[in-house]
């Protein structure tokens, strides 16, 4: 039941200080009075709130080979992933590392200073640095499902570079939650001070099994003047899932943040990470795949905001569409006025595979300042020609080698950017499901 | 009032009231001019294969203005419309509204140089065969609002569609577009495209919201949409150059220009 | 393995072929044979069916067929468009489609892989480096996406570097001349007497007698709405020459 005592005892549980709590039944308070959005392409009337287990500071996960679901089994099997693996069970990330080599990670960033610990952990050891960052970049009453993610958030990193320290290795929730993984409601924060460098990376290419079938999670970066922040994510949450995060970033001079992410699994998802060019000069690159397989409604975007002069942004889209999957960009580029000289470039593209196949493509486009400025942006929709399938067929190569083939080469762009363990179970995974549906 | 004054054969058109009914018989090709002086209606009926260039100038002087334009084509009718707004009245509303048949054509070329604040609303609905082409150039004097809305809905398979529009919005102007081509479930070989081009100049504001939602795979859709002003480094390079500011904006303007007026000028060919 | 040897005894028969378009018949009683190490050509005014022809030996769709296609005496009629690349029958298209997200290098990789071709991926390189290299691509097209952007020249270009990498055993040129300049049209001509002295047979589909000043085929067919209405040897090619395809079809 999603009420204040569940909130209060969540937060009695965590032992979290008073702040922290207010912030919660603020959150609830106005969830409760806040009614669904109406906007949207997928329904989200069968979402039942108060069925869903909020409270569980042990993640729900399938214990057993028997209780995955079916199609789910088939998949592993198709990957090759042994039915004794727990972590895939559990939900863990995709790699394993050696206790030597984690160890020797955590201290050399330990040694220069940086934090890195869960979110629980750092509002009680770290408080005044949480105090100050929490709930400033996405603030509460953001949307319907950051009300309630403040109310219940747990779980998730804090991540702190003090000024000027490069991280040359890339940060990885495995560092601190191999067994612990609470997918649906974590609240990261990743923190750049001025020029410092970071890389994060979280998810899993494999499908993962989540009974929770709600998440909402929030993430929260500051990338100061001078900071360059790296925030790779692939998830593949199983179907029954409704994905529905909110993650921004607000940057400052000459900054540079780069969101790089693969959404290939759950029912629904609505996604559209955003950063604020807060600081002359600053830049930001949005990459994202999206696979909208059967039965799947899949939204994803991006949004910029140029606030300051001499800005840039880049938005790379590329979205698959499989069976009867529905993919849709929803877009946002604002060009605020006195940001002078600010270029921005978007182009999206939809592979419509399936017969039944849809897209759609929103790009809001708001320019208020245009002096200096440019914004272009491209979109395409459809599918691979079959001139195109001829020609590859003419040099022997098979219909479905030749549609891999293209659709590999379609994602090549981003999948290049994304970390190499992911990318290669990506592409297999984005194989095994177009296997299933050519035609 | 009646709607404006035509030239041509008179016994295609007739006005009754402030709507004129133009009646194109089947097999027949027909050129006609209007002028546009006061709000009413514009019906055209093209017969199978016959054959319509539409010139109209809108000069209105009226407060409020609105044209309400609706073409009717049967099968292997083509129409190509110019209509070019020179009006100076405060607020201008244009409507325009092309149904086509089988392998039937149409071509809708709008210049708009008005003054104040215009409203287009422009809707084409494709059937199999046939084409739908749509240029507007938004060339409005200073200060102005243009508020524009062009959807191409794809009706049956094999149709083909593109909308393309190229304006320049100045100090003060205002552009807010939104398009929206749609394919619905089941369609095939089909080819659509939009594409913007807005120069702007400092002072000016565009908002751009193009659609795409296409929900059957055999289908080429692109879009593209570009809100540029000359860049720092493109000033410079043309005034180092000894090309004055203020000439540098003409000359990217008159390309713009020029380059819509030529896809104009290729409707004709049709 | 597709091996296109000197001493092959290979044939690629066209048999009384009729092929329609729906209900429209577009060829009649085409019959043809290309031996190994053979240079065929293939002449016609524009829409006398040579393209149709090409299609339909690579197993095109979109047509109906009846007759025989038979490589090395066993027919090929029920196979897949891989199934003959495989098999040893290469088509460089008349107009090679553009497919932008695929990168010419990696393309032919799953080409030469499909068609049984093995090689390490190192020595594949330098394999597609030098045929590009051979047909005057410089380096620049190894990465490009194929065909993307790629002037008339450069996709014909394209299409025999494509050839030369896959090794099949019989080509089918459509217009490979055209948009080549001269000296390009020189180079082609001299890849094309190498395959066919490798062993290839090849079947040079043109509608421009000049590029038969540098070749010596061993026949020549003319056709016209459809049909083949004139072959011979190289004594043809002057009286096409001087009157045009019009002196062999008297419907024209």
């Amino acid at each position: 039941m999603l009420n204040k005592d569940l909130v209060v005892e969540i937060s009695k549980s965590k032992k979290e200080p008073e702040w922290m709590l207010q912030i919660r039944l603020r959150a609830l308070e106005l969830f409760l009075k806040t009614p669904l959005p109406t906007w949207q392409i997928p329904s989200l009337k069968d979402l039942d709130f108060d069925s869903i287990s909020y409270f569980n500071p042990q993640n729900i996960r399938a214990t057993s080979w028997e209780e995955l679901p079916s199609d789910l089994k088939r998949v592993y099997k198709k990957m090759g992933l042994p039915e004794a693996e727990q972590r895939w069970l559990g939900g863990t990330i995709a790699q394993y590392q050696s206790e030597g080599i984690y160890a020797k990670l955590k201290e050399e960033w330990q040694r220069k200073g940086v934090i890195f610990c869960s979110l629980d952990d750092a509002v009680k050891k770290y408080p005044e640095l949480v105090r100050k960052h929490f709930a400033n970049v996405v603030p509460v009453d953001d949307n319907k499902f950051t009300l309630l993610h403040y109310a219940v958030w747990s779980g998730g990193s804090f991540l702190y570079v003090p000024r000027g320290v490069e991280v040359n290795f890339p940060m990885q929730t495995y560092f601190f939650m191999k067994d612990k993984r609470e997918g649906q409601f974590e609240h990261t924060i990743i923190i750049a001070e001025e020029g410092a460098s970071v890389q994060y990376i979280e998810g899993c290419s494999a499908p993962v099994y989540d009974a929770n079938s709600l998440h909402s999670a929030v993430v929260e970066v500051y990338a100061k003047d001078n900071g360059k922040v790296r925030y790779s994510t692939v998830q593949n949450w199983s179907k029954n899932v409704y994905n529905l995060n909110t993650k921004r970033a607000i940057i400052g001079k000459n900054a540079l943040m780069e969101w790089v992410g693969g959404s290939l699994g759950a029912k629904v998802s609505m996604l559209y990470p955003s950063t604020v060019l807060a600081g002359e000069g600053a830049c930001a690159s949005h990459l994202t795949i999206t696979l909208a397989s059967k039965g799947t409604v899949k939204e994803g975007g991006a949004k910029v905001i140029h606030l300051a002069p001499h800005t840039r942004s880049t938005i790379i889209s590329k979205s698959i569409c499989i069976g009867d999957g529905h993919g849709v960009y929803r877009g946002l580029v604002k060009i605020a006025k006195g940001a002078y000289d600010s270029v921005s470039n978007a182009r999206c593209d939809s592979l419509l595979i399936g017969r039944h196949a849809k897209s759609d493509t929103f790009p809001h486009s708001d320019i208020q300042e245009t002096k200096g400025t440019s914004f272009t942006h491209e979109a395409s929709a459809g599918r691979i020609s079959e001139k195109q399938l001829e020609y590859m067929m003419s040099r022997g190569i098979r219909e479905q080698d030749a549609m891999m083939l293209y659709v590999s080469g379609f994602i090549t762009p981003i999948l290049k950017e994304i970390p190499l363990e992911y990318a290669i179970e990506l592409n297999r995974f984005i194989q095994i499901e177009m296997e299933g549906s050519i035609g | 009032m009646r709607i404006g004054y035509f030239t041509g054969k008179a016994e295609y058109a007739d006005f009754i009231g402030n709507e004129l009914l133009i009646n194109i018989p089947r097999d027949k090709q027909v050129i006609l001019t209007l002028i546009t002086l006061y709000s009413g209606r514009v019906r055209i009926n093209l017969g199978a294969n016959s054959r319509l260039l539409l010139s109209a100038i809108d000069m209105s002087k009226e407060e409020n203005h609105s044209i309400d334009m609706n073409v009717d084509l049967s099968k292997n009718a083509k129409c190509i419309t110019t209509f070019n707004f020179k009006g100076e009245s405060t607020e201008t509303k244009y409507a325009f509204s092309a149904n086509t048949a089988r392998n039937s054509h149409i071509a809708l070329n709008t210049i708009m140089g008005h003054k104040g604040k215009f409203t287009g609303v422009i809707s084409t609905k494709i059937r199999s065969g046939a084409h739908s082409l749509v240029n507007c150039l938004i060339a409005p004097l200073s200060g102005s609002t243009t508020n524009l809305n062009i959807s191409a809905d794809h009706m049956e398979s094999n149709s083909s569609n593109s909308i393309e529009l190229a304006g320049y919005a100045k100090k003060g102007d205002r552009v807010d577009f939104e398009g929206k081509i749609y394919v619905p479930k089941g369609l095939k070989d089909v080819e659509t495209r939009m594409n913007g081009r807005f120069l702007s100049v400092e002072g000016a504001s565009v908002h751009a919201l193009p659609i795409l939602s296409i929900y059957s795979r055999d289908v080429r859709a692109s879009h593209g949409i570009s809100v540029a002003n000359l860049s720092i480094d493109e000033l410079n390079y043309m005034q180092s150059r000894g090309i004055a500011l203020e000439d540098a904006y003409a000359i990217a303007e008159q390309g713009l220009l020029s380059s819509m007026l030529n896809k104009m000028a290729k409707t004709f060919e049709l | 393995m597709v091996d296109g040897g000197i001493m092959s005894k290979e044939k690629l028969e066209v048999k009384n072929l009729d092929v329609y378009v729906g209900k429209k018949q577009v060829l009649y009683g085409i019959s043809l044979e290309i031996g190994a190490g053979e240079i065929h050509v293939l002449m016609g005014p524009n829409g006398s069916g040579k393209s149709t022809l090409a299609n339909v030996i690579m197993g095109l769709p979109g047509y109906s067929v009846k007759g025989k296609l038979l490589l090395s005496s066993k027919d090929f009629s029920k196979m897949s468009i891989p199934e003959r690349a495989r098999a040893g029958i290469f088509l460089a298209f008349q107009n090679s489609p553009e497919i932008d997200s695929v990168k010419n290098v990696n393309f032919m990789r799953q080409a030469s892989l499909s068609c049984g071709k093995n090689v390490e991926a190192s020595q594949f390189k330098r394999e597609f480096e030098e045929a590009l290299n051979r047909v005057g691509l410089n380096a620049e097209f190894y990465d490009r996406p194929v065909n993307f952007g790629f002037s008339g020249g450069e996709k014909k270009k394209n299409e025999l570097a494509q050839l030369i990498i896959l090794n099949p055993k019989f080509a089918i040129l459509d217009e490979i001349d055209s948009g080549l300049d001269v000296d390009s049209i020189k180079r082609a001509v001299n890849i094309v007497k190498a395959l066919a002295a490798e062993g290839k047979g090849i079947l040079l589909i043109t509608h421009s007698p000049l590029l038969l000043k540098y070749l010596t085929p061993k026949r020549i067919y003319v056709m016209s709405n459809g049909r083949i209405v004139k072959h011979g040897g190289s004594e043809i090619l002057s009286k096409i020459e001087r009157e045009g395809f019009t002196a062999f079809d008297k419907r024209m």
